[in-house]
């Protein structure tokens, strides 16, 4: 437990360093003992999940983080075996069902029976019910949600669910409707630096205030980018200097690159061209809506007005069929060129606006 | 005994006379036809001793009929079952016919009957003007005398008749038999081979000539019949020829329909022969397949390549030697040819690749041909199967075929594939030797093939053996044919390598449609050629295809075959599976001949039918469309038409028509998941019209260059490994780490910088001279590494040098190739290696305080095990070495014992025999010395000296 992130995670609400407010309002959710459904949403890096395991810290106590891993089997119909790890404690039970793929229904439907079934023994010890973390609930089917809403209601007092996503966009209406949803917004860039002041004084190391600064902007207010970029700085280089170079992931580079190449010119020779570094990025497990999102940002800083919003527009089309459809590579070849067509019209308006 | 024999035979006569009578009418027409009769060639007298081999066989299953017990006996009984009634209504003609050979009641009529075979047995030959004389004569004879008693007869013939006798024969074998009065006869049995021999004889077949239903044999009629028809076609043909050519010259296909008519006036002459081929099949031209009618019969009417024909054949006639043990006369000209043959190796060794006859004619030690299989392959209805059979016929063998219908696993293929080449049949009257023809090999399991493969190898391998003259039996003695479609199957690979090959060429289109102007002739079926071209041509020259075409439409009732039916027909089309590489070609190409597509496409047609004016475009979008369809491949063909498409050369203003073809990627790509998910395959039928999309977009006049697709593949290869090391990593994560960071967030953000602090900037010295910062840097890069599951692993790469590789390798997942980034930084092999040793030894750690939680819980429950903590003592480690030293040293003094095994092990026993409990407490009695201290040894089951002690790691370190 020593990458930073890790090592300075507040491990109970009372610790936390922001949202106080919001921690205040949990505490009193689980005062009583019991809480409803919950749907925590919120950028990456913002702490949902720390909040998720102190909120369950306050509930059960520290048996909580006593976790182990456990496989689970299940069969989906077609007799297809599918193992799960599933990672559990005493009283609860966290799963990532889109692991499953297309067979997420399956594994959600049977999961939750068997964990809901099985009562607790000792009831005066213990809470009447168990807590399921369902987490990446975004990336789950259709199916699988509404698999999900009937089996939230049946097993309602024997057990919680705690779904856990970025965004509500992918979650069908009747489950937002069915749990409490607490939004977890990234926190604001004093706040980040703050923490990163904190840390570094706790390791013994004096953090500049410009780099501190530069560090919370490369992060994007992702407190866990900040705070490995830190860490990453400070093995690069110590003592630190305002102007030393902050590491940046390897495929967010590959990616602006590929977004200038797609700006830079606009021919059936330079989408084969993008098409090869799609599938490198691609290979290297970036999820493809991860992928357009990047190209989509980078695109951006090449767009005026008018265009931003009608490229903006095709990308949540082509984001949206990815959805719909199998093959990646596809849908985001799709999308650029597209972008290529509404670039090129772009620019040879602008050019002959110039010439007359 | 032979006057017997003649007497039977007079019956049969004076039967056939009889029927004769029904046809009184008839009978001018007869007479002038006996006439004719006589100017019958010689082979007609075969069929006519097949007609007289019929009576008789008419009558022997009569005769079992009667006298079942009696046709036991491997002889003819000679008894005149004429007088049996064989039914109420024929007893009294039949009585009628009985009564000239009476002698005691009509001595007349006898004595004429002798008088008349003898006549016959003179004059050894009859003309047929005598014998219908005494076919009247007789019938004469029968008409005088119809006031005879019937019942008499009965009663008396038993006695007359000289075959039946009172009292048994004296140099014969005789069967006895009860009348129906109760009197005891006995018959004589004459042997087989006597009758027949009589039968046989050319005087009786002249004889019974007259004998016949009509006055000419059925052969001979269809003869006369036949030669009149031939000489009236003969007419029609050159009727033809001449239309024909005038027809052709209006025609565009000239070539073809000038190579038509030669095909067709030379086979003109060879047509008298051909025709017999073709129609010595069934006679009723209504039911059968035409197919199997019009079958060739022999090597002259087959219509493959003639080149492919005979090199069948010359490798069939390899075989000779062994099979038949005659040597293959080509040997003589081979020895002629000795002398010059020297330049001709010469010639061989400079172009390798001519493989010349003489090669394939060179016979192994065994004298058997080079190849011991030979493989026919080609596209179906090229005429294989009948290739095969009919050159293994031809060649004189037994053809045993078998083919997919038929069992194929490993264990019966190997047990038929034995039976037919080293077993011959023995009790059929086929004695033939066995030539196995193996059909539709392509479709057979590897483990099949691998047993023929095995067949040959075998025969290899035991050629050693074989001087020894020890097992020949399992040699490869007789020729195999396989025969295939697709040649380049994954399981036909090493046979292919093995076998002798021969490529099926097309059939000429103008052979196969002047051979189906034959057919469609013989069956009344008008046609002209170009309609016959027409579908020749779309049905692929395929010959089984165009013929059950031809039986359809006559089926229908029609009898005149045109260009139009031809087109309409939405048979005699074949799904013809060409390669995907065609399909790709034709989506890029801009189709050349326009005609050849308009043929294809049978939508088109139809709408040419329908007096719609079809423009090019749609031509085209059906023509792909039926492509792409009969292909099949969709997601195949997607996949070459993805990965090539961008490559092509096409016009494009704004990038519309790539944006057009990926909006219908997309709408594929939908379709394809929803059929996937919800098995929706109704959808389907939707897909292939994308493929024409991409043609109307993107095809080109100059013929593309295609890539086979393989991007995808080796990218979802590669996505799956990454994907795999990912997994790696999460199984063996810390809990608590997992917890906190799913899989894509570690992926995006976390291993990325993970591997950045991985590298830390230490100095490559020892680790004792580290000074405590550094010391607290490594142990938290330690720690880190150890929750993320990962260590450095040493490796051997490929120039043999040792070195460090992460494990599981993320950097491989994590590190991206870009030439502006510049490499990263990489750790020196000497800190890899420190790193490496230090996550090893704390992982140890780790484990160890696990363990001994687990054994100081163990040692509390299981006495056996005596655990003392040295760290309780707190004594200095080298002062309790000294001690147990000290310990070790007294122990010897009971240890004599152990030299010598044998007491030993009594000793032993008798403690445990003798009082069990005593044992701990003597061990309790010496452990004062020894309990407190380090070591301590116990027994087993047996006898060990082991002296045992407990070492932490933490010890060691």
């Amino acid at each position: 437990m020593s990458l930073w992130v890790d090592k300075y995670r507040p491990k109970s609400l009372a610790k936390l360093d922001y949202h106080l407010h919001q921690a205040e309002n949990l505490k009193m959710l689980v005062k009583n003992g019991d809480f409803p459904h919950l749907l925590v949403y919120g950028p990456p890096g913002a702490g949902k999940k720390t909040r998720i395991m102190c909120l369950l810290k306050e509930l059960y106590g520290s048996g909580v983080e006593k976790l182990r891993i456990e496989k689970h089997m299940f069969t989906t119909p077609s007799n297809k075996k599918i193992e799960i790890a599933t990672l559990a404690s005493n009283y609860h039970i966290e799963v990532t069902p889109s692991d499953a793929g297309f067979h997420d229904r399956v594994v959600i439907q049977e999961l939750i029976k068997t964990v809901a079934q099985s009562n607790p023994l000792d009831v005066s010890t213990q809470r009447h019910f168990k807590v399921i973390v369902l987490t990446e609930v975004d990336r789950l089917s259709k199916d699988a949600q509404h698999a999900l809403r009937r089996t939230m209601e049946k097993y309602m007092n024997s057990c919680r669910l705690i779904l856990y996503c970025n965004s509500t966009s992918k979650v069908i209406p009747a489950i937002r409707s069915r749990c409490l949803s607490i939004r977890v917004p990234a926190p604001s860039e004093e706040e980040i630096l703050k923490i990163l002041t904190f840390v570094c004084k706790k390791e013994g190391l004096t953090l500049p205030p410009e780099l501190g600064r530069r560090i919370v902007v490369a992060s994007k207010r992702n407190l866990r980018r900040a705070l490995l970029m830190c860490e990453t700085c400070r093995v690069q280089q110590y003592p630190f200097t305002a102007d030393q170079t902050i590491m940046e992931p390897d495929w967010e580079i590959y990616l602006r690159e590929t977004a200038n190449a797609i700006v830079s010119e606009q021919s059936p020779k330079r989408l084969l061209e993008v098409r090869q570094r799609l599938y490198e990025l691609l290979t290297k497990c970036i999820p493809a809506d991860v992928i357009m999102k990047g190209i989509y940002n980078e695109l951006m800083h090449n767009c005026d007005g008018t265009l931003k919003s009608e490229v903006t527009q095709l990308v949540a089309q082509y984001e949206h069929r990815t959805h719909i459809g199998q093959k990646d590579i596809y849908h985001i070849e799709a999308f650029v060129a597209k972008f290529m067509s509404v670039y090129k019209q772009f620019l040879e308006e602008g050019f002959d606006a110039m010439m007359f | 005994m032979a006057d017997d024999g003649f007497d039977e035979l007079a019956y049969y006569e004076s039967q056939y006379a009889d029927d004769l009578d029904a046809l009184d009418e008839l009978e001018a027409i007869v007479q002038s036809e006996k006439a004719s009769n006589v100017e019958i060639p010689e082979p007609e007298i075969n069929n006519i001793t097949e007609v007289d081999a019929d009576c008789t066989d008419a009558n022997n299953k009569r005769r079992k009929l009667f006298s079942p017990a009696k046709d036991d006996f491997d002889s003819d009984l000679v008894i005149d079952e004429e007088c049996i009634p064989l039914s109420p209504k024929r007893k009294r003609p039949r009585l009628e016919q009985r009564k000239p050979s009476m002698p005691t009641t009509l001595d007349i009529d006898r004595d004429l009957e002798i008088e008349r075979q003898k006549e016959l047995r003179d004059k050894n030959c009859l003309s047929t003007p005598q014998m219908i004389e005494k076919i009247l004569r007789h019938r004469e004879n029968k008409h005088s005398v119809p006031e005879f008693i019937p019942t008499e007869t009965t009663a008396q013939k038993t006695f007359q008749l000289t075959k039946v006798l009172v009292c048994p024969p004296v140099h014969s074998d005789f069967v006895s038999a009860t009348s129906s009065d109760g009197q005891r006869v006995y018959m004589r049995m004459r042997s087989h081979e006597k009758l027949t021999s009589v039968l046989n004889s050319n005087e009786l077949i002249t004889g019974s000539r007259s004998l016949q239903l009509l006055p000419q044999t059925l052969p001979e009629l269809r003869q006369s019949i036949y030669e009149k028809k031939q000489q009236e076609r003969l007419l029609e043909t050159q009727r033809i020829t001449e239309e024909v050519r005038r027809e052709t010259l209006g025609l565009s296909d000239n070539t073809l329909m000038n190579q038509v008519l030669s095909e067709s006036t030379m086979t003109m002459d060879s047509e008298n022969l051909e025709d017999e081929g073709i129609y010595s099949g069934e006679e009723n031209s209504n039911d059968g397949l035409w197919v199997n009618k019009f079958a060739p019969t022999h090597y002259t009417h087959l219509l493959s390549d003639e080149g492919v024909n005979r090199s069948l054949l010359k490798w069939l006639k390899l075989w000779d030697h062994v099979v038949f043990g005659r040597p293959i006369q080509p040997k003589k000209s081979q020895g002629k040819e000795n002398q010059p043959k020297q330049p001709q190796e010469k010639f061989k060794k400079k172009f390798g690749k001519f493989k010349t006859d003489e090669q394939e004619e060179e016979l192994d030690e065994f004298n058997r041909p080079h190849f011991k299989i030979s493989l026919l392959c080609g596209a179906p209805g090229l005429g294989k199967t009948t290739l095969a059979h009919i050159i293994a016929r031809h060649a004189g063998y037994h053809v045993v075929e078998m083919n997919a219908s038929d069992d194929r696993s490993a264990e019966t293929f190997k047990k038929k594939l034995e039976e037919t080449t080293q077993m011959k049949s023995v009790l059929g009257t086929d004695q033939r030797p066995n030539c196995l023809i193996i059909d539709e090999i392509d479709g057979a399991p590897q483990a099949a093939i691998n047993v023929l493969l095995n067949a040959i190898a075998q025969t290899k391998k035991q050629e050693p053996k074989k001087k020894k003259k020890k097992e020949t039996r399992n040699f490869l003695q007789r020729p195999i044919i396989c025969i295939c479609n697709d040649l380049y199957v994954p399981s036909l690979r090493q046979l292919r390598q093995q076998s002798y090959l021969l490529q099926f060429p097309q059939t000429t289109t103008a052979r196969l449609a002047s051979r189906l102007r034959q057919l469609c002739r013989h069956q009344s079926l008008e046609c002209d050629l170009s309609s016959l071209l027409a579908l020749c041509e779309k049905s692929g020259n395929d010959i089984r295809a165009c013929i059950n075409t031809l039986q359809f439409v006559r089926s229908k009732g029609t009898t005149k075959l045109n260009v139009e039916i031809v087109k309409d027909l939405s048979i005699g089309q074949k799904d013809q599976h060409k390669s995907i590489f065609y399909t790709w070609n034709e989506i890029f190409q801009l189709p050349k001949n326009k005609r050849k597509m308009d043929r294809d496409s049978q939508a088109v047609q139809q709408g040419v039918m329908d007096g719609q004016k079809v423009s090019q475009f749609s031509a085209r979008f059906y023509h792909i469309l039926d492509v792409v369809m009969a292909n099949g491949e969709y997601e195949k063909t997607l996949q070459g038409v993805h990965e090539n498409f961008l490559m092509m050369k096409f016009k494009d203003i704004g990038m519309t028509s790539v944006n057009k073809a990926y909006e219908w990627m997309l709408l594929y790509d939908h379709i394809n998941k929803e059929v996937a998910l919800h098995q929706e395959w109704v959808l389907m039928r939707y897909t292939p019209y994308i493929f024409v999309l991409f043609h109307l977009l993107f095809s080109c006049i100059s013929p593309p260059k295609i890539q086979f697709p393989q991007t995808a593949n080796e990218n979802r290869q590669k996505q799956q490994k990454s994907e795999n090391l990912l997994t790696c990593l999460y199984q063996e994560m810390l809990p608590n780490s997992r917890c906190y960071t799913p899989p894509t967030v570690a992926i995006q953000d976390l291993v990325p910088h993970l591997l950045a602090i991985m590298t830390p900037s230490l100095r490559p010295v020892n680790m004792q001279l580290y000074s405590s910062n550094e010391k607290k840097q490594l142990a938290d890069l330690v720690h880190s590494m150890l929750a993320y599951n990962l260590t450095y692993r040493q490796e051997k790469d490929a120039e043999g040098q040792y070195k460090y590789v992460l494990e599981p390798n993320m950097a491989e997942v994590c590190a991206f190739h870009h030439p502006s980034g510049g490499a990263r930084r990489q750790l020196s092999y000497a800190l890899k290696q420190i790193i490496s040793k230090e996550v090893e030894s704390e992982r140890m750690r780790r484990s160890e305080s696990m363990m001994t939680g687990k054994v100081e819980q163990k040692g509390s429950k299981v006495e056996t095990v005596v655990t003392t903590q040295s760290s309780k003592q707190k004594v200095p480690s080298h002062l309790q070495r000294l001690e147990t030293s000290i310990n070790q040293i007294s122990l010897p003094a009971e240890k004599p014992v152990v030299d010598f095994f044998s007491r030993f092990t009594k000793i032993k026993r008798f403690d445990v025999d003798g009082n069990e409990q005593e044992k701990p407490r003597h061990a309790k009695i010496r452990d004062p010395g020894i309990g407190n201290s380090d070591l301590w040894f116990k027994y087993n089951e047996g006898f060990s000296n082991a002296i045992r002690r407990t070492v932490y790691v933490k010890d060691l370190m």
